[in-house]
């Protein structure tokens, strides 16, 4: 109680609510802070925008998620593998799925990735990283606003993949958090 | 027929019943209470920033980083410094970016050193710029800007001198008694934490440090106010910047490059993001809230029900002759059911109102003593199935007595031991 009344005095002209915050984001902070570009097994980061008729949208993850190693594929089965990873990360309609009523085409869908390199490349990279591996997908949308959701189906594809945290920009404002396999879907509008 | 025996029997036992109709009002009206704060709450928060892209600040949490930019609660794990602001205000993508720091106060309001782009590109709600109640921006060094809660609560007015001390505390002994501000402008009421804030531009921060070291003034020197002038008063560091892009394409883009940014460890964050993430925290507290007010209503029907059946007691003989005219089982229980039903509407009418006067009430204190804005004290259609939930569980609670009512067979009301 003295504690709260002690944080009550210091932001006397703050709203009562802002004391509650302080009050439980003192306690809560930690838990939910993450430095800005952590390499999380099993976390995939997804950030959208929606800028007039285009959606971008750009998919970071720990190569591990997708192809289960980090490290320059060696053999021909790790090799095999990451082509096999790359071919679905592409499949662009089938990661980032959107409502038919958005009339969305995919343009372009890049896969950045450093475990299929030749030899030469390969010498200058760093020795012990972790490997992230990029995608970034853009759909050119006739009915932009007809994109009240977004789906990902990263999670049917890739096992490894637990959680997604996102950040979508859209004319609906800014949305963020944490996507389960459980819950899939990105509510842009409700 | 039947329901004209209903209201004339409970009628006859208004005065019971005035009190059971007067605790459902009063959880009722808690219930709508606490639903309308807590959703005032929620657009209160959301209301507080529009129309910035990302907000940067040294490295740390992202619901740090919004809490001290934004809602000026805490501080600012650390300074960034006055180079990075202007590599990414230089930046292609970056439409406009305004430095804000904090450190100073006045009064317990907080001072934030900015440039005059704040009063421009600084949104609340939806889209809404800044509006000027009277006056204008900053133009002279010593000139400073305060909200509408500033104004009110200190009476200040355009010409209005002020000294701001040093450090957050209302009780700061370092006082910038040599420089003193004018107020050059009002700001028109946001209901964000805008309204409690002194605005002066970045050099003055650099103005009124001058000659200090450490937090306290140099003991000797002093330095005139014309002096202070015609120095170059370049910041060196400041708290956060809160940035708008040309194209909402390059948020991520930029976002990322500031994370990694290599010579400081700075963050960017997104507004909106981070406010849900506040958001998910408070929803703890709304929660408990939730279920305190329907504990209330619960307790509330409870009483009802034991109203009900110990007037049972007292209804035998109605009861029972009832039943020997002819009255069936279902003619009892819809008897009780009624009347049930009955003070339970009345109670959920009585605790509208009721509920609706007091916000009405204490609006003005809320507003002033919590910073909390109530745009409409009025019942919001979301509240509608919540009523109605009530209603109907005070309905339902008459089925229990009504069953107990016409359990007591019609014998044993017209025994002559009663």
């Amino acid at each position: 109680m003295r504690i709260f009344r002690k944080i009550r005095v210091k932001a006397r002209s703050q709203c009562a609510t802002s004391v509650l915050v302080a009050v439980l984001s003192s306690f809560m902070l930690t838990s939910l802070v993450h430095a800005g570009q952590a390499h999380e097994h099993g976390v995939v980061t997804l950030d959208a925008v929606v800028e007039e008729k285009l959606l971008d949208v750009m998919l970071i993850t720990p190569a591990v998620n997708v192809v289960g190693f980090e490290h320059a594929a060696e053999t021909e089965a790790q090799k095999a593998e990451v082509i096999q990873a790359i071919n679905s990360l592409k499949q662009g309609y089938q990661i980032i799925q959107l409502p038919r009523a958005a009339l969305c085409l995919l343009k372009e869908a890049d896969v950045i990735q450093s475990l299929l390199e030749s030899q030469h490349e390969h010498e200058h990279e760093e020795e012990h990283g972790h490997a992230d591996i990029r995608v970034h997908y853009q759909f050119v949308c006739a009915k932009p606003e007809q994109l009240t959701e977004i789906a990902v189906g990263l999670f049917d594809q890739f096992s490894m993949v637990e959680s997604v945290r996102y950040q979508v920009v859209s004319p609906a404002g800014q949305k963020g958090g944490t996507l389960f396999s459980s819950r899939d879907e990105i509510l842009i509008r409700q | 027929m039947l329901f004209n025996v209903a209201l004339a029997s409970s009628w006859s036992r208004r005065h019971t019943l005035f009190f059971i109709v007067l605790t459902i009002a009063l959880s009722v009206a808690l219930l709508i209470a606490v639903e309308k704060i807590r959703t005032e709450v929620r657009d209160s928060f959301n209301r507080s920033v529009s129309g910035t892209d990302l907000i940067v600040g040294a490295r740390g949490g992202e619901l740090q980083l919004i809490l001290y930019s934004i809602f000026h609660i805490g501080q600012a794990s650390n300074n960034i410094s006055w180079e990075s602001f202007e590599l990414i205000n230089s930046n292609k993508n970056v439409a406009w970016a305004v430095p804000i720091s904090l450190g100073d106060s006045h009064k317990g309001f907080r001072v934030v050193g900015t440039s005059s782009g704040f009063f421009t590109h600084y949104q609340t709600g939806q889209q809404q710029s800044l509006l000027f109640q009277k006056g204008k921006a900053f133009n002279d060094l010593f000139d400073a800007v305060i909200g509408a809660d500033v104004a009110r609560q200190l009476g200040y007015q355009v010409g209005s001198r002020l000294t701001l001390s040093h450090g957050v505390g209302s009780a700061s002994f370092s006082q910038h008694d040599d420089r003193p501000f004018s107020v050059a402008g009002v700001l028109r009421s946001t209901g964000t934490p805008v309204d409690q804030s002194v605005f002066i531009s970045s050099e003055a921060i650099v103005a009124i440090h001058d000659g200090w070291q450490s937090g306290s003034r140099i003991p000797g020197q002093q330095i005139s106010v014309e002096e202070v002038r015609k120095k170059v008063l370049q910041p060196k560091e400041l708290t956060a910047i809160l940035l708008g892009m040309k194209s909402k394409l390059s948020t991520f883009h930029l976002q990322r490059q500031i994370n990694n940014y290599k010579a400081e460890p700075l963050q960017a964050v997104l507004p909106g993001v981070a406010l849900q993430q506040l958001w998910q925290l408070i929803r703890v507290a709304e929660n408990a809230l939730r279920i305190v007010s329907g504990c209330v209503v619960l307790a509330g029907l409870i009483g009802m029900l034991a109203v009900l059946l110990t007037s049972l007691g007292a209804r035998r003989k109605e009861m029972a002759i009832m039943r020997a005219i002819g009255a069936r089982p279902w003619h009892i229980i819809t008897l009780l059911v009624f009347e049930s039903t009955l003070v339970s509407a009345i109670g959920t009418l009585l605790g509208v109102l009721l509920s609706v006067g007091l916000l009405m009430l204490a609006q003005p204190v809320l507003e002033t003593q919590f910073g909390l804005f109530i745009q409409s004290t009025g019942l919001s259609l979301d509240d509608a199935p919540l009523l109605a939930g009530v209603v109907l569980a005070g309905a339902a609670t008459g089925l229990w007595p009504g069953y107990r009512a016409y359990q007591m067979t019609a014998a044993d009301g017209l025994t002559l031991r009663c």
